[in-house]
C-alpha cells in the first residue's frame, strides 16, 4: 500500500531512498523544471532532506518507487519558516511538536496506466501521511500548496489557509495552508480510496465527452 | 505586508467554513463581497462549451430568475467569454479582459447583465486536480478599482465557498438542456432574426442548400413543423437569444 520510512529505517533502505530521489529529479526538476540548489544530476535533494525527515513512499506492482512525500518537524528550520514566511500572511506558521511540514507531495504520472491508477496512487499516499501522523502524536500539517492541488488537500484534510494565494504574473497561485490529522481523516481516505472508480468517473466523464463531443 | 492585517479574510473563510447549509454559505461569500463593491454572485461549473453539448451550469446564484434564463441559453453558453476565459485562466480576471478579446455575439452576452443593473464582474476561475472546473463570478454596479492584495483576498475567500459548496452538493449536477449543434443554432437565431436562407448562407459563409438541411435538422430535434416553430420552439427551450 504504501511505505513509510523513518529517520530510524532509512539505512535498511538505500536502494528505495535512492530511487526515491532519482524520481523526484525526474518530476521536480525535469517535468516541473524546478530550480533546485544542490540538487546534483539524476539526484534531487535539498536541505530540508535532513536526519529528521521521514518519508511516505508508494511503489507499483513492479517496485518502482512511484510517489513520495516528505515530513519535517516544526520545531526546526522548515520550507516555511525559512523560505516562504512571507506566503503566511493571514495567520503565523503553526511551530510545535505536534505540527509536521509536508513537502515533496510527489507522483510520477507517466507511468500510471490511468487515472484510476493515478488517482489511487494519490490516496495511498495521503493515507500514509495521515498514519505517520496518527502512529507519531501529530496533529497538524503544514504545507505550500500549489492552488490546484489546495482543492485535494481539503477534501480528506480539514484545511485552512495560513496565506493568501500568491503567484507570479499569470502563473498559477501557491498557497500556505495548515491541515488537521485525526482519525476521522483516515476514515475519508479509505472511503476514497475503496470508491476509486465511482469518483474518477464522476470527474472525467465531462472530459470524456468532451473528447468525444457528445452529452454526459 | 509585515503589517497588513488579514483578520477580516479570516474570519470570512471560518465562517464559510462552519457554514451547514448552501445559503448559509452564500450568505457569508455575499456579505464578504459587499465590502469590495459586489453586489451578485454567480458560482458553477464550466464546460467547454465548443465540445460538450450544453448544460445547464448555472448552479448557485442570486441572480434575476429573468437572466438567468436568457443566460442558459445555448447561444449565451456558447458564446459567453467570461466562460470561454475561465477555462484557460490561471489567474482571476475582469469581465472587461473577458469582452475585450470576445466576438461580437460574446460582447452581447457579457452586455446582457447590463440591463439588470450589473455593469461591472470579476471572475474567479477554479481549477483542482481530480476535479471540475469551475468559477465564481461576481457582479457589481459600480466600478470597483480593486488592488492586487484584494483580489487576492476574494480568490482564497471565493475558493473556499466553491470548494465548501462542492463538498456539501457533490460535484455540481450536470443537465442537458439542448440537442441543437452549434451551426444548428446559428441558423436558428439568424431565423428569429427575419433572416431568408440565402441571407443566413451568405453571413456563414455556407451553401444555401446546407442552411435549409441545418434548419430542417434542427427543426426534426425540435419536432416541429415550419420555420415559425422551429424560432418559437427554440426561444420556449432558451436555445436562442428571444
Amino acid at each position: 500500500m504504501f511505505r513509510i520510512i523513518s529517520p530510524g529505517s532509512r539505512s535498511q533502505h538505500a536502494g528505495l531512498m535512492q530511487a526515491m530521489h532519482e524520481m523526484r529529479h525526474r518530476v521536480v526538476v525535469c517535468e516541473w523544471g524546478w530550480k533546485i540548489p544542490g540538487s546534483h544530476a539524476g539526484f534531487e535533494a535539498d536541505q530540508f532532506d535532513t536526519d529528521e525527515t521521514a518519508y511516505v513512499l508508494v511503489q507499483n506492482e513492479d517496485g518502482e518507487v512511484v510517489a513520495c512525500a516528505r515530513l519535517n518537524p516544526t520545531t526546526q528550520p522548515h520550507m516555511l519558516s525559512d523560505l516562504f514566511a512571507d506566503y503566511c500572511d493571514l495567520q503565523p506558521w503553526p511551530v510545535g511538536p505536534d505540527v509536521w511540514e509536508c513537502s515533496r507531495f510527489v507522483t510520477e504520472r507517466s507511468k500510471f496506466r490511468d487515472p484510476v491508477e493515478d488517482f489511487e496512487v494519490r490516496c495511498r499516499l495521503g493515507i500514509g501521511l495521515t498514519v505517520y501522523c496518527i502512529d507519531h502524536g501529530i496533529t497538524r500539517l503544514s504545507w505550500l500548496t500549489h492552488q490546484k492541488f489546495y482543492n485535494l488537500v481539503q477534501k480528506v484534510w480539514r484545511t485552512e489557509p495560513l496565506g493568501l494565494p500568491r503567484r507570479s504574473e499569470g502563473d498559477w497561485a501557491w498557497i500556505a495552508a495548515v491541515s488537521q490529522i485525526d482519525l476521522a481523516t483516515l476514515d475519508r481516505q479509505l472511503d476514497r480510496l475503496r470508491n476509486a472508480e465511482a469518483i474518477v468517473a464522476a470527474y472525467m466523464a465531462p472530459k470524456i465527452a468532451a473528447r468525444f463531443g457528445r452529452a454526459v | 505586508m509585515r503589517d497588513y492585517d488579514g483578520s477580516a479574510v479570516l474570519a470570512a473563510i471560518r465562517l464559510i467554513n462552519s457554514a451547514e447549509t448552501p445559503e448559509a454559505t452564500i450568505a457569508a461569500l455575499s456579505s464578504f463581497v459587499e465590502g469590495y463593491g459586489f453586489e451578485r454572485i454567480f458560482l458553477g461549473q464550466l464546460v467547454n462549451p465548443a465540445n460538450v453539448p450544453l448544460k445547464d451550469i448555472l448552479y448557485i446564484s442570486d441572480w434575476p430568475e429573468e437572466l438567468k434564463a436568457h443566460r442558459r441559453s445555448q447561444m449565451a453558453i456558447l458564446h459567453d467569454p467570461i466562460a470561454l476565459c475561465a477555462l484557460r485562466s490561471k489567474r482571476p480576471f475582469t469581465w472587461a479582459e473577458a469582452r475585450a478579446h470576445a466576438s461580437s455575439m460574446g460582447r452581447k452576452v457579457v452586455d446582457m447583465v447590463h440591463d439588470y443593473g450589473i455593469t461591472q464582474g470579476m471572475m474567479f476561475p477554479m481549477h483542482a486536480l481530480q476535479s471540475i472546473s469551475g468559477g465564481v463570478s461576481l457582479g457589481g454596479s459600480h466600478k470597483a478599482e480593486l488592488s492586487v492584495l484584494e483580489i487576492s483576498e476574494l480568490e482564497i475567500v471565493c475558493q473556499t465557498a466553491y470548494y465548501h459548496l462542492e463538498a456539501m452538493l457533490g460535484p455540481f449536477p450536470y443537465q442537458k438542456v439542448a440537442g441543437l449543434s452549434r451551426r444548428e443554432t446559428e441558423c436558428v437565431q439568424f431565423a428569429a432574426a427575419g433572416k431568408s436562407n440565402w441571407e443566413i448562407a451568405r453571413i456563414l459563409g455556407v451553401e444555401e442548400d446546407t442552411v435549409k438541411k441545418t434548419l430542417g435538422r434542427a427543426g426534426a430535434k425540435l419536432e416541429a413543423v415550419n420555420r415559425a416553430h422551429i424560432v418559437a420552439t427554440a426561444i420556449a427551450r432558451h436555445l436562442i437569444f428571444p
